[in-house]
């Protein structure tokens, strides 16, 4: 009867086999492809509205939209890190003992023998036999003898390390895994936008979802809805101290009867470890919203979201600059950043792009910029006659030009074109009492082609403007990138050592009878058996030219 | 400028040593064989030159960078590679049938650029690409995929070799596997982040040129037995190339998240680029655990490879030219 193995074995087996490796390693492939075709990160609505309910349904249930987070795809990664550690637990220890074999015996041992060679000589087998381990030590590792019963055996062993390739490649996936952990731990991604000559100690998180506590209940008095808010105010308030949460955004969402969405929010800045500080603040949403006729309501939703972090220091940016090629494409975005401390600048660095700069493990990314205003500005004006009335002036943010007609210009804002992204000069302009708006574009905007704009009565020409930039950094702290780059390390020795040594192992037979010696060899690789077989074959040549001798 | 001259030049002379390695594969004259290596070996030097001199047009512009940074620089690096990869196996095993295809891959790489229209023109480098882990990045996944494609060359022969009608179909067929799948995404009623697909038509015709060009060797081959090496040889060889590439691979993901992490701070962000780089690292690592560990040979495996270089042509074509993401170069 054959034996039936029990379930514990079988389910041992299923995690330790190839087979299952070979399944994961092809089901991570062709579901990695939907996160590919499918859009990232949009909402149940927007998937509803393009792949209809059906498929929008499937979506949210299967977490489709953040797939690489889904649970999922994290245990489809889990099997393989779970099959690695089975594999090589079952797998290690003949590792280790093959590295390690110093056994010159080989009568009565199964080793594949990839190459051998016999042949029969005269002379004395000592003698041959010390040549013979001559020619090995030289050619083909570190040798091993013993005999026994009249016969001589010689074991040369090369490159055994190469036996853990494997083991090390592997064992790095744990340290990627590792590393990725910590940082979702242990780690933040965030953002900042720094206006120069400005001074910033919070940084905007990108990566912390938002908290939300509901109550679903149906609340028909006043009363009610103060203590269901003062309940989910405890919860909130304890899921943001959980949390770490410093500074951000609160949402109040009321669901009124007849289906209306009302939303209040302000904004909070305040440690969460007061939660009176939270009451207030909510007590005061609460106050923004008229509650006349609208009762009862279907449910009250607060929710935290759009998180800031302090950052423990400053970080002001003294300057910005827009490097360009000559044809005017951007070469480069460099700030000069300082760190200030207690209101000092503790030091000062110019970042670029690829080129961040470092504090308390943090790292500040150069990635964006913008314009937010202009300090002042060169202007060229004309009368409706176009003649000029003022050539190369300068005109200050806020005050007033006068011009030679005793008109004025005054430059009051700077904003941006939404059509071509451009900024322009909000200028008004005031002639006897009568005022208008215009907006003027720097000269080079347009490639020089608009380059007079209607304010009022006059033409104006904007020949340079002062910009005031803010730079945006990328704001991330990840204490696993250490350990990521440690696996880096493993892997690339891992793999060098899986495919490109080979652990060779070669026996010497050497037996006398009659007065005739003879020699058997041979030979076992690990890999690369088309070069060991290469190998082998000039190693037989040296041994004969050897003995010919 | 000069240096496209030059690429086409190398180009042309990839296509004549491909029909010399044919012409040898049949007459077994050694001869016609020294020529066919001589003469890629040419076609290697002058691909080489096109690079130097590209190197040094882009400095007398006034902005040199090295010419690794966009889909023209790459596809002409990836036929130096694969033919560099070619040379490197002729040296070590001799096989020269597998030149056919290696250098066709290597007239392939810049042919497409040319005929598809992908702009030449050197064009200063914006600031993200300012990075020596770009260079090391880009040298290491194309030498990679370089040998991916010298692994597919070989499977090729491999299933011709095989002289199964019907895997000879499948095989002159599955090049068109590409336009069909953008096909389908253009007219389909699928809403993937689609930017373009404007070369469709080019992309037809290239891949039924390629689908036929095997079936034509295919009528080459078969008339004798022992024009192509052994399928043992050709398995064994498909493996060796895929055992060059996948460390490279390895380290071409690994450097490219390097550089993710200087350029933005986070190193791996599941961007479309690098999910199908992924993709290709799990397809190449399932290929070695079929083969090496559950002892898969033959057809099966041969088949593995050839998606595995699908997966390669679709993380460096279909990604920019169906998929929008981080990448909008290489
Ligand atoms: C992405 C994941 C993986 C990578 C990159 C990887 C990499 C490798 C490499 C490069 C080799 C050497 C192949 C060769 O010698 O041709 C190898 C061998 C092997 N792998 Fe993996 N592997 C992965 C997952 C797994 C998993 C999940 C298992 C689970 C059982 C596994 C088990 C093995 C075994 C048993 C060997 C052969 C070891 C030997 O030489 O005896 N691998 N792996």
């Amino acid at each position: 009867m054959a034996d039936k193995k029990s379930l514990v074995d079988r389910i041992y087996d299923f995690l330790c086999s190839i087979k299952l490796s070979i399944f994961v390693l092809v089901a991570l492939a062709v579901t990695s492809i939907i996160g590919t075709v499918l859009q990232q990160g949009a909402s149940n609505a927007e998937y509803v509205r393009d792949y209809g309910e059906a498929m929008g349904a499937i979506i949210r249930i299967l977490n489709l939209g953040d797939m690489y987070h889904s649970s999922w795809f994290m245990i489809l990664l889990a099997l393989l890190l779970i099959n690695i550690t089975f594999c090589s637990i079952k797998r290690l220890p003949s590792a280790l003992k093959l590295m390690k074999d110093k056994d010159p015996v080989i009568d009565g041992r199964t080793v594949a023998a990839h190459e051998k060679w016999e042949t029969t000589l005269k002379g004395k087998a000592e003698d041959v036999a010390s040549k013979v381990e001559e020619l090995m030590k030289k050619r083909a590792g570190k040798v091993y003898t013993a005999e026994s019963e009249g016969v001589r055996y010689i074991l040369a062993t090369k490159g055994g390390i190469s036996r853990m390739g494997v083991y090390v490649t592997h064992f790095s996936l744990f340290l990627f895994a590792i590393g990725a952990v910590v940082g979702i731990l242990f780690g933040f991604k965030a953002f900042m936008g720094v206006v120069e000559g400005t001074t910033e100690t919070q940084v905007r998180m990108r990566s912390v979802a938002p908290i939300e506590v509901v109550d679903s209940s149906t609340i028909t008095s006043r009363e009610a809805l103060t203590a269901s808010l003062e309940g989910l105010t405890q919860q909130l308030s304890s899921k943001c101290i959980d949390k770490d949460v410093i500074a951000g955004e609160l949402y109040l969402n009321v669901l009124t009867d007849d289906d209306r969405h009302l939303t209040k929010s302000a904004s909070f800045n305040q440690p969460t470890n007061s939660s009176e500080a939270f009451s207030s603040r909510i007590s005061s949403l609460v106050s923004q919203i008229s509650w006349d006729g609208v009762t009862p309501l279907k449910g009250v939703a607060l929710t935290a979201d759009n998180f800031f972090k302090q950052l423990g220091f400053g970080v002001r940016c003294d300057d910005f600059v827009l490097e360009k090629y000559p044809d005017g494409r951007p070469a480069d975005y460099v700030s000069n950043l300082s760190v200030i401390r207690n209101g000092v600048v503790d030091y000062a660095q110019r970042i670029e792009v690829n080129h961040p700069l470092i504090e308390e493990g943090i790292y500040f990314y150069q990635s964006s910029y913008g314009q937010v205003g202009a300090n002042s500005a060169v202007i060229t004006v004309a009368d409706s006659s176009r003649n000029y009335i003022a050539r190369g002036e300068r005109l200050d943010f806020g005050k007033p030009l006068t011009l030679s007609d005793g008109g004025t210009l005054t430059f009051r804002n700077v904003q941006r074109d939404d059509r071509s992204g451009a900024y322009y000069l909000q200028m008004l302009s005031s002639v006897g009492g009568q005022n208008s708006m215009g907006r003027a574009f720097e000269a080079n905007e347009f490639g020089g082609r608009y380059q007079w704009w209607q304010v009022g009565p006059y033409l104006v020409r904007v020949d340079s403007a002062d910009w005031v930039f803010y730079t945006g950094l990328q704001v991330a702290k990840d204490p696993g990138v250490p350990i990521v780059w440690a696996g880096c390390i493993l892997i690339t020795i891992g793999l060098l050592a899986s495919f490109f040594l080979s652990h060779r192992r070669v026996w010497a037979r050497i037996s006398e009878s009659g007065g005739k010696v003879t020699v058997a060899f041979k030979g076992n690789a690990s890999r690369n058996r088309i070069s060991f077989s290469k190998w082998f074959e000039e190693f037989v040549e040296a041994v004969r030219e050897d003995f010919e001798k | 400028m000069v240096n496209d001259k030059i690429f086409g030049a190398a180009m042309v002379v990839y296509l004549v040593a491909s029909v010399v390695y044919l012409i040898y594969t049949v007459s077994r004259n050694k001869k016609v064989g020294m020529a066919a290596t001589l003469i890629t070996l040419g076609g290697f030097l002058v691909n080489t030159a096109a690079i130097g001199v590209r190197w040094v047009e882009s400095y007398k512009l006034g902005f040199g960078y090295v010419p690794l940074s966009n889909m023209y620089e790459s596809m002409v690096f990836f036929s130096w590679s694969t033919v560099l990869i070619y040379l490197i196996f002729e040296y070590f095993y001799g096989y020269k049938a597998i030149g056919v295809l290696a250098t066709a891959l290597g007239f392939l790489g810049i042919a497409i650029v040319s005929l598809t229209g992908v702009s030449s023109e050197i064009q200063p480098l914006v600031p993200a690409l300012q990075s020596n882990w770009l260079t090391a990045h880009v040298v290491t996944c194309f030498v990679g995929y370089a040998a991916f494609a010298v692994s597919y060359a070989i499977c090729i022969l491999y299933l011709i070799r095989t002289k199964d009608l019907k895997q000879v179909l499948i095989l002159s067929l599955h090049p068109l596997v590409l336009p069909l799948l953008v096909s389908f995404i253009k007219y389909g009623n699928i809403k993937p982040n689609l930017i373009t697909a404007d070369n469709l038509v080019a992309m037809w015709i290239v891949t039924a040129v390629v689908g036929a060009a095997f079936f034509g060797l295919y009528l080459v081959f078969s008339r004798a037995d022992d024009l192509l090496p052994p399928l043992k040889v050709l398995d064994e060889l498909s493996y060796k190339a895929v055992a060059v590439g996948f460390p490279l691979l390895t380290l071409g993901i690994l450097t490219g998240a390097a550089w993710a992490n200087y350029a933005w701070g986070t190193y791996w962000s599941w961007d479309p680029k690098e999910t199908w780089s992924l993709i290709t690292w799990f397809v190449y690592a399932a290929f070695l655990h079929a083969r090496f560990t559950a002892g898969w040979r033959g057809k099966g495996l041969a088949w593995l490879s050839v998606i595995g270089f699908g997966a390669v042509v679709f993380t460096y074509w279909g990604v920019n030219y169906v998929l929008s993401g981080l990448h909008s170069y290489a």
